[in-house]
């Protein structure tokens, strides 16, 4: 019985220490990890729709209410620049072969795709997470409508070696497109 | 002079990967790139060195019977500094590392050198221990990587938290992606132990041969 005590107040008082040193360093750092993963949205946001300044969230419900039961939509964003509405940006999830893939899809007014950006994945190294590299990510801006890879008749490039991929992320852009163009009313 | 000894031994004698095998897990996931072998390795190292130093200290205040939650605690206490020191200041390093900087909690080498050695011996041998182990960690990592990193991209010391793409060995397309997976990682391992063994193998052959013992025999 004693024993349980003394080894209660041991572990306590070793825990203690250790939740406080904890709390320390993460008042320190927290404020600088947030910054940065702002940061990073910003940037990545002003990739997919370079025409827009300002980004206002949509909100939740009104989002599940456009998505109207797509599954895999994450987030929207509502561009504007000094010229008034520039666009609209989805973030969305689909499959790939190695799992989901999280991407940034932007939109302009006219339902022009205006860029996207792979936030994350988990594809084969070297063969399908080439999906986030420029190459295959550029082509997207300009295109509209439903688009397909070229193997399946359609406009996008695919990966090499990566077809399975490559369908997953054109699938994710054609439903944020989907999402972006109920949004701005086209 | 012993706890030059301790510190020595790490390095290579007692290589926590190539001799002890411990840790295969964050080595075969981190040892794919220089830098992310270099990153993991001074992590790890930093959670060693704490650890092996608190524990140490505290080796007469923590019982016997609860030492390895205490151990836990002191250890996962170390990794939480390290995570969040590291996606503050070194955020792309910390995003490929990802569930490896956590999962340092649970890499053997801390909880075996805790255990096996900071709980029965001086501060200043286990400190020297820790660095030792965690240098002899990082160098394994860095040896493992120079050798997959060309291989699986073509590109050598690629490091986008300093902004420096790598130096280009041979084309991308050249490249052999399956040496960056685990698998890879464990042929490597393989080529490289065989390496290790058949030099200290021929090094003790000569040392025989020249002081006139029998030769051994072929194996």
């Amino acid at each position: 019985m004693r024993d349980i005590v003394r080894y209660g107040i041991i572990l306590t008082l070793i825990c203690a220490v250790s939740g406080a040193s904890l709390a320390l360093v993460y008042s320190k750092t927290s404020v600088i990890i947030e910054a940065r993963q702002q940061q990073a949205a910003m940037k990545a946001m002003a990739i997919v729709l370079p025409k827009a300044t300002d980004f206002v969230k949509v909100e939740d419900a009104e989002l599940a209410g456009v998505a109207s039961g797509q599954t895999g939509v994450l987030e929207a964003y509502l561009g504007s620049s000094a010229e008034g509405a520039a666009g609209a940006i989805v973030k969305v999830q689909s499959n790939g072969y190695g799992g989901a893939i999280t991407m940034l899809v932007g939109m302009d007014t006219e339902g022009i795709c205006q860029g996207v950006q792979i936030l994350s994945q988990t594809e084969t190294a070297g063969l399908g997470s080439k999906i986030t590299d420029e190459a295959f990510t550029g082509q997207f801006a300009g295109m509209s409508g439903t688009l397909a890879i070229k193997k399946m008749g359609g406009q996008v490039d695919q990966v090499s070696g990566a077809t399975i991929s490559s369908r997953g992320a054109v699938a994710g852009v054609n439903k944020a497109l989907d999402v972006a163009k109920a949004l701005l009313g086209l | 002079m012993s706890a030059l000894n301790e510190f020595k031994k790490g390095l290579w004698a007692e290589s926590p990967v190539f001799v002890l095998l411990l840790g295969m897990c964050p080595t075969m996931a981190t040892s794919t790139t220089v830098m992310n072998g270099l990153g993991m390795g001074i992590a790890a190292t930093f959670v060693l060195l704490g650890s092996n130093l608190f524990v140490s200290l505290l080796r007469k205040v923590i019982p016997d019977k609860i030492r390895i939650p205490c151990f836990i605690v002191v250890i996962a206490t170390f990794v939480t500094i390290v995570d969040l020191m590291m996606s503050a200041y070194l955020p792309d390093l910390h995003k490929v590392l990802g569930v490896f900087v956590p999962l340092i909690v649970v890499n053997c080498i801390i909880l075996a050198r805790a255990e096996a050695f900071a709980y029965k011996n001086n501060v200043l041998n286990s400190v020297m221990d820790g660095l030792g182990m965690g240098i002899g960690f990082t160098l394994a990592l860095i040896i493992l990587a120079t050798i997959r990193e060309p291989i699986a991209t073509g590109r050598i010391l690629n490091a986008p938290d300093f902004g420096f793409g790598g130096l280009a060995l041979f084309p991308a397309k050249f490249a052999a992606g399956l040496i960056s997976q685990p698998v890879g990682g464990f042929m490597t391992l393989g080529f490289v132990l065989a390496a290790i063994n058949g030099l200290a193998n021929r090094k003790k052959m000569r040392q025989d041969a020249a002081c006139g013992c029998p030769a051994p025999k072929e194996v």
